[in-house]
């Protein structure tokens, strides 16, 4: 296990950062927006065939000379049953070597099984068995990459009737077994509050200020009587409330805006990133 | 089925056959399995008792809960595919290029953690499944669009250099080699791709698509001499070995290294070496 203090590089206050989607680079390399950093989908730059990395990662090299870089993947698939792929894990580890990112993350979900990917981040039952299952891999992944990694509350659309757990005791159990880090996406926690009816106070309770490295912020959308984590909208002002209870609880902890649907202008884009600033030094004030 | 709650292995395996069930959740949960859907193995016999493992009074908000994801692992590989297609799902409608997405996904799930990879093989699905010469068309506009995702993707070759080229004594010219830009992908067809219609021409026509200095896929039709050229090229055959084998004494080469050397296709030269 890696103890907290372990990489130190897990936790820098960065301040706010936006997501960098590929329609942006060349807006992002003109225009250099005042910003410390951007969070980066790690799968937009990994190839699995025998073609290279290409132009993708070449943009992201010339932005990570002016910026700092955190690497955010999608498809480590920490609770699938299925064997964690090794072929995966070797293109993410060359691709921190060669971007140097300040942190890295994923999802606490499983995006596939039977060897098939779902490219979704689908829930899991909070039992003993997947506690068990969960923390051996992720101590297998940071062992592996060498370094630390966060993991982030996801949106769900259901919940099992068998989970023994809240997902909250189920991550912060996770965090204190293996050391890993938290990323807790704030839209996430209130999306699942309305859909599953539970207080997102008491989740952020219980998280360990020591184990946050990083904040999501995000839209969601509505269907039917559920909420979806669309990310193709403002954040709401639910979820802008949430936000500064958060920052009452943990302090001043590194913020992402995510956008990835109906994606808006770079300039929109950071007129968020300067709101949850805001609202970040308002708190803290 | 018996009361004790599933293993983690029972409920991924579940979740995942209920997501993907072509016949879409309410229906995968319903009926039995039919025995002359193809690939049989998407198509189960629901184990109907399974359904309890999710958390709801009803019935019905299960369901509604699964389709939640049911209907997102479509939509977003739907969304990924015609997004890599554009021109591809313009000529199909948007209605056939969805069924033919489904289709495709039946066959053709995603086994890469890349979203974007999992239309690779769509181009090749749907030449395999053309009857008549519009289909045929499709299938080839979309293995273009495929050589511009290969393109962009491709990793970067040397910079640009031909000064060897002053430097070759008469002996060299035998072994010398085009080394092309790694972006370079060729493509023939009997149909002339570049316009909105399939006409289908008396030649096979030739379309190259490389990436150019700002890191755009740029694809256009080239003549046949240079389709082969290009092509020998990047197998590591000489010139002046690729030139015999043209039917044309004259090849236009000098013309071939301006223009595709100042778009950077021609990347350089180098002498094979003996073996």
């Amino acid at each position: 296990m890696l103890p907290h203090s372990a990489d130190s590089n897990s936790r820098r206050d960065l301040g706010v950062g936006i997501g960098l989607r590929p329609p942006h680079y060349s807006e992002v390399l003109q225009q250099r927006p005042k910003l410390a950093w951007f969070e980066a989908i790690s799968e937009n730059y990994l190839t699995f065939d025998e073609r290279g990395p290409g132009a993708a990662l070449v943009s992201l090299e010339k932005i990570r000379a002016d910026y700092e870089i955190v690497l955010h993947g999608v498809s480590l698939s920490i609770g699938s049953v299925d064997p964690i792929s090794v072929n995966y894990l070797t293109h993410l580890k060359q691709l921190y070597d060669r971007i140097q990112p300040a942190w890295v993350s994923d999802h606490l979900c499983w995006t596939g099984v039977q060897d098939e990917n779902l490219h979704d981040l689908l829930p899991l039952p909070y039992t003993e068995e997947a506690l068990n299952h969960v923390c051996s891999r992720i101590q297998y992944v940071q062992e592996r990459l060498g370094r630390r990694i966060s993991i982030e509350n996801v949106s769900s659309y259901l919940t099992y009737t068998h989970s023994t757990l809240s997902e909250w005791e189920f991550l912060r159990e996770i965090a204190q077994r293996t050391g890993c880090g938290i990323l807790l996406d704030v839209n996430n926690i209130y999306v699942s509050s309305i859909n599953h009816g539970f207080s997102a106070t008491e989740f952020l309770n219980a998280i360990p200020r020591s184990a946050v490295t990083q904040i999501h912020l995000a839209g969601h959308s509505k269907s039917g009587t559920l909420l979806v984590d669309t990310h193709d909208s403002p954040v709401c002002e639910s979820v802008w409330q949430l936000y500064a209870e958060t920052v009452r609880r943990f302090g001043s902890i590194p913020t992402l805006i995510e956008w990835d649907a109906e994606l808006p202008t770079l300039g929109r884009l950071l007129q968020e990133a300067d709101h949850a600033k805001k609202i970040l030094e308002e708190t803290l004030r | 089925m018996s009361d004790r709650p599933p293993s983690l292995s029972e409920l991924q395996h579940w979740m995942k056959w209920i997501i993907t069930d072509p016949r879409g959740t309410e229906n995968a949960l319903r009926e039995a399995a039919p025995t002359d859907a193809q690939p049989i193995h998407r198509y189960q016999s629901p184990p109907f008792e399974a359904l309890s493992w999710i958390s709801s009074d009803s019935h019905r908000e299960r369901v509604s809960r699964i389709d939640v994801y049911a209907e997102a692992y479509f939509a977003r590989i739907h969304e990924s595919i015609s997004l890599d297609y554009p021109r591809t799902r313009e000529f199909l409608g948007d209605e056939y290029f969805m069924k033919q997405v489904a289709s495709y996904l039946k066959y053709h799930p995603s086994r890469t953690p890349n979203l974007g990879e999992v239309g690779l093989a769509f181009p090749d699905w749907l030449g395999s499944q053309a009857v008549d010469p519009w289909e045929e068309f499709a299938a080839d506009l979309a293995r273009l669009e495929r050589n511009r995702i290969y393109a962009f993707y491709a990793p970067f070759g040397p910079p640009s250099d031909f000064s060897r080229l002053a430097t070759l004594t008469e002996s060299d010219w035998a072994s010398l080699v085009l080394i092309l830009d790694p972006s370079v992908f060729l493509i023939q067809s009997s149909f002339e791709l570049l316009e909105s219609e399939p006409r289908r021409v008396a030649e096979a026509q030739s379309f190259v698509t490389y990436r150019d200095s700002t890191l755009s896929p740029i694809s256009t039709s080239i003549r046949t001499q240079e389709h082969f050229i290009f092509e020998q090229s990047q197998k590591g055959i000489p010139l002046l070995r690729i030139i015999d084998q043209l039917d044309e004494a004259d090849c236009g080469l000098q013309e071939i290294f301006e223009t595709w050397g100042n778009r950077g296709v021609i990347k350089t030269i180098q002498l094979e070496t003996k073996k």
